[in-house]
C-alpha cells in the first residue's frame, strides 16, 4: 500500500460542472418561451412581422397593453372568466375533498368499485363527450350562458381533486382519527380540525391546478358560448388574431395581463406547500 | 342521521354531476359510433353498422400513423416532465426570495395562455430568423427545421408538450415532499446519512405513489394532446405530427364524420383506460413490496 501512487490533491470531478451546464440550458430553454411573450408585448405589431422579435426594445414601448386594456370586450372576458373560474374551482376541490375523504377514510362495501369509477372520469377524451353535452345543454336552453361551462368544469374537476385528496388523507394516520373521536369529536371535526390541516399542500396544489386549467381553458367556452359579451379571456386573446390579421403585439400583451390573477393564485397558495419542507428535509 | 351517514350523502351530488357530464354523453357516443352518420350529409343519424366505423378507423393509415406519434408522445413528454418536475421540485425547495422567485418563474410555462405559447415556440423555432437556429448557425451546428420536416417535428412537439407540463409535476410533487414528515428526514442526517442516501432511501420511497400518479395522469393526459398541435403545426408537414385528439377533432368538428369521430373517442378512450389500468396496477405491487421491506 506504501508504493501506490500518492492521491493528486484535487481528482477532477466532471459532475458539478455537467450538472451546471445542463441546468443553464434548461433554464434558457424553460424562460425562453416566456421571455417571447413579454417581448412581444412590447413592440408594435409592425416590428413583429418584420422579424425583430428577439432584440431587446430600445425604448418601452407600451401601446399593445393601452390597446388591450382599454378595450370594453376585455374587461367583460375577463369578468366572465372569474364567473367562470372561481365557482368551478370551490366546487370541484370541494366535492373533491368530501368524496376523498369518504374514500381514505369511510370506506363501505363497494367503495373501492365507485372509486374507481369516479376517478375513470379524468380519462375520458373531451372529444367523446363533446357533442352530446352540447345537445344537453342545448335542449334545456343554457347554451350561450357560463352555466354549461360552470357545470363541465366542476364536473372535469372531482376526479383529480377525489384521487389526490384520498392519497394525501390516506397519509393521515387513522390512529389520529380514532383519538379524536374518543375525545368526542364529530366526523365533521375530524375532517376540518384534524385531517384537513394535515392535507393543506394538496388543497393548495389542487387551488392552484384548477384555477390554472379553468381559466385557461380554450375548448368548453368556445363550443357553449356565442356571443361577445359571454366569452371568455383565452377566446378573447384568439379572437384578437382574427379581428386585425395577426395582432401579435397586443397578443402577447393581453397573454401577459391574463397570466396575472393565476400567478396571484399561485403566489397566495405556494407558502402551504412549501412550509413543511422548510423545517427540516433538504435545505441546504 | 349520522355524521357518517351526511358523508356518504356528500358522494351523490359528485356522482350526479358526473353521471349527467361524462357517462350519459359517453353512452351516448357510443351509441353514435354504431351508426352510420356523417353530419355533412345528413342531419339525423343513419343505420345501424355494428362495428363497421371501428374497423374502417383501425385501417385507416393516418389514423394509426396518429396512434403511434401519440403513443411517442404520451411516453416521451411524460418520462421528462416527471423526472424534470421530481428534480426541480427537489432544487427549488425552501423559503428564500431567489427560491420564491426561480419556482414562480419555472412555473410560467404553465400559467401563460396556451394560445400565445404556441404562437411564441412558432416564432423562436422558426428556421431562419428564429434564435434558436440563429444560435446554432453561429456555433457551425446547422440550422434544423424544428417545426418543418416530419420526424423532428414530432420530437419538437414532444419537448414543447414536456415544456408545457412540467411545472404541473413541479408543483405536486412539491406538495409530496411538503408532507414527508421533518423528524424523519432530521434523524436519517442526525445518522449521519448524506444527501444522496436520504434521496434513494426516503425521500423517493415516501413519494413513490405520487410519483407515479403524477406519471399516470400526465401520460393519459398526454394522450388526449390536442391544444399545441393547433398552435404550432396544425397536423404538419403532412400527417406527422395528428395526435389522436386532432385527428378526432378533424374528423367530427371539420369533415362532420361524426361517427368515425365517436368510434375513435372510444378507441382513445380504452387506450387512456388501459394505461391508467397498467400504472394502477404496477403502483399497488411497488406499494405492497414497500410495505414487506
Amino acid at each position: 500500500m506504501a508504493e501506490s501512487t500518492p492521491m493528486p490533491a484535487r481528482r477532477f470531478d466532471p459532475w458539478p460542472a455537467t450538472i451546471f451546464v445542463m441546468l443553464a440550458v434548461l433554464a434558457v430553454l424553460f424562460l425562453l418561451p416566456t421571455a417571447g411573450v413579454v417581448l412581444s408585448s412590447l413592440k408594435t405589431t409592425h416590428d413583429i412581422s418584420m422579424g425583430d422579435l428577439w432584440s431587446l426594445p430600445a425604448t418601452l414601448y407600451l401601446g399593445n397593453f393601452r390597446e388591450a386594456l382599454s378595450n370594453p370586450s376585455v374587461h367583460r372576458y375577463l369578468l366572465n372568466t372569474l364567473l367562470v373560474t372561481l365557482p368551478a374551482t370551490t366546487g370541484s376541490i370541494t366535492l373533491g375533498v368530501l368524496a376523498g375523504y369518504v374514500f381514505a377514510k369511510l370506506p363501505f362495501r363497494g367503495s373501492n368499485a365507485l372509486f374507481l369509477v369516479l376517478v375513470a372520469g379524468m380519462f375520458f377524451p373531451p372529444q367523446a363527450i363533446l357533442v352530446p353535452l352540447f345537445r344537453m345543454f342545448n335542449a334545456v336552453g343554457l347554451i350561450d350562458t357560463l352555466w354549461p361551462v360552470i357545470v363541465v368544469h366542476t364536473a372535469l374537476g372531482i376526479p383529480i381533486c377525489t384521487l389526490l385528496m384520498r392519497n394525501f388523507f390516506a397519509t393521515v394516520p387513522n390512529a389520529l382519527r380514532e383519538a379524536a373521536i374518543m375525545e368526542g369529536a364529530s366526523e365533521w371535526q375530524v375532517l376540518t380540525r384534524v385531517v384537513l390541516p394535515l392535507s393543506l399542500p394538496a388543497l393548495a396544489v389542487l387551488a392552484v391546478l384548477q384555477f390554472t386549467w379553468i381559466w385557461n381553458d380554450f375548448l368548453w367556452p368556445l363550443i357553449f358560448t356565442k356571443s361577445d359579451d359571454k366569452r371568455t379571456i383565452m377566446i378573447g386573446i384568439v379572437n384578437l388574431k382574427g379581428q386585425y390579421s395577426v395582432a401579435w403585439g397586443v397578443q402577447g400583451a393581453l397573454s401577459l395581463v391574463a397570466s396575472l390573477p393565476t400567478l396571484a393564485v399561485f403566489l397566495f397558495f405556494q407558502r402551504y406547500f412549501i412550509k413543511g419542507m422548510t423545517m427540516g428535509a433538504v435545505k441546504g | 342521521m349520522s355524521d357518517r351517514q351526511i358523508l356518504l350523502l356528500c358522494l351523490v351530488p359528485a356522482l350526479l354531476l358526473l353521471a349527467l357530464t361524462q357517462f350519459y354523453p359517453l353512452a351516448q357516443s357510443f351509441y353514435v359510433s354504431l351508426h352510420d352518420w356523417t353530419l355533412a350529409r345528413s342531419p339525423v343519424m343513419g343505420e345501424f353498422v355494428g362495428a363497421q366505423n371501428y374497423s374502417r378507423v383501425l385501417h385507416d393509415r393516418q389514423f394509426t400513423g396518429a396512434l403511434w406519434f401519440t403513443l411517442g408522445l404520451a411516453a416521451g413528454s411524460s418520462i421528462l416532465s416527471v423526472l424534470l418536475g421530481f428534480g426541480l421540485a427537489l432544487l427549488t425547495v425552501g423559503e428564500n426570495w431567489k427560491l420564491r422567485l426561480s419556482r414562480t418563474l419555472l412555473l410560467l410555462p404553465m400559467i401563460i395562455a396556451p394560445v400565445a405559447v404556441g404562437t411564441v415556440w412558432r416564432m423562436m423555432l422558426a428556421a431562419r430568423i428564429g434564435p434558436v437556429n440563429e444560435a446554432l448557425g453561429a456555433l457551425g451546428l446547422g440550422t434544423p427545421n424544428w417545426l418543418g420536416s416530419p420526424g423532428l417535428a414530432q420530437v419538437t412537439l414532444t419537448v414543447i408538450d414536456a415544456w408545457q407540463w412540467t411545472p404541473f409535476s413541479m408543483i405536486v410533487m412539491a406538495a409530496a415532499l411538503a408532507s414527508i414528515p421533518p423528524d424523519i428526514l432530521a434523524a436519517a442526517r442526525m445518522d449521519g446519512a448524506g444527501r444522496g442516501l436520504i434521496l434513494r432511501r426516503i425521500i423517493v420511497p415516501i413519494t413513490l405513489p405520487i410519483i407515479l400518479l403524477v406519471a399516470m395522469f400526465r401520460m393519459v393526459d398526454a394522450l388526449m394532446t390536442l391544444d399545441i398541435v393547433f398552435t404550432t403545426t396544425g397536423g404538419g408537414p403532412g400527417f406527422a405530427t395528428h395526435t389522436l385528439g386532432y385527428w378526432i377533432y378533424v374528423q367530427g368538428l371539420r369533415y362532420f364524420n361524426i361517427s368515425q369521430a365517436a368510434a375513435a373517442s372510444w378507441l382513445l378512450l380504452a387506450l387512456c383506460m388501459a394505461t391508467a389500468a397498467a400504472f394502477l396496477l404496477w403502483r399497488r405491487r411497488i406499494m405492497s413490496w414497500q410495505v414487506r421491506q
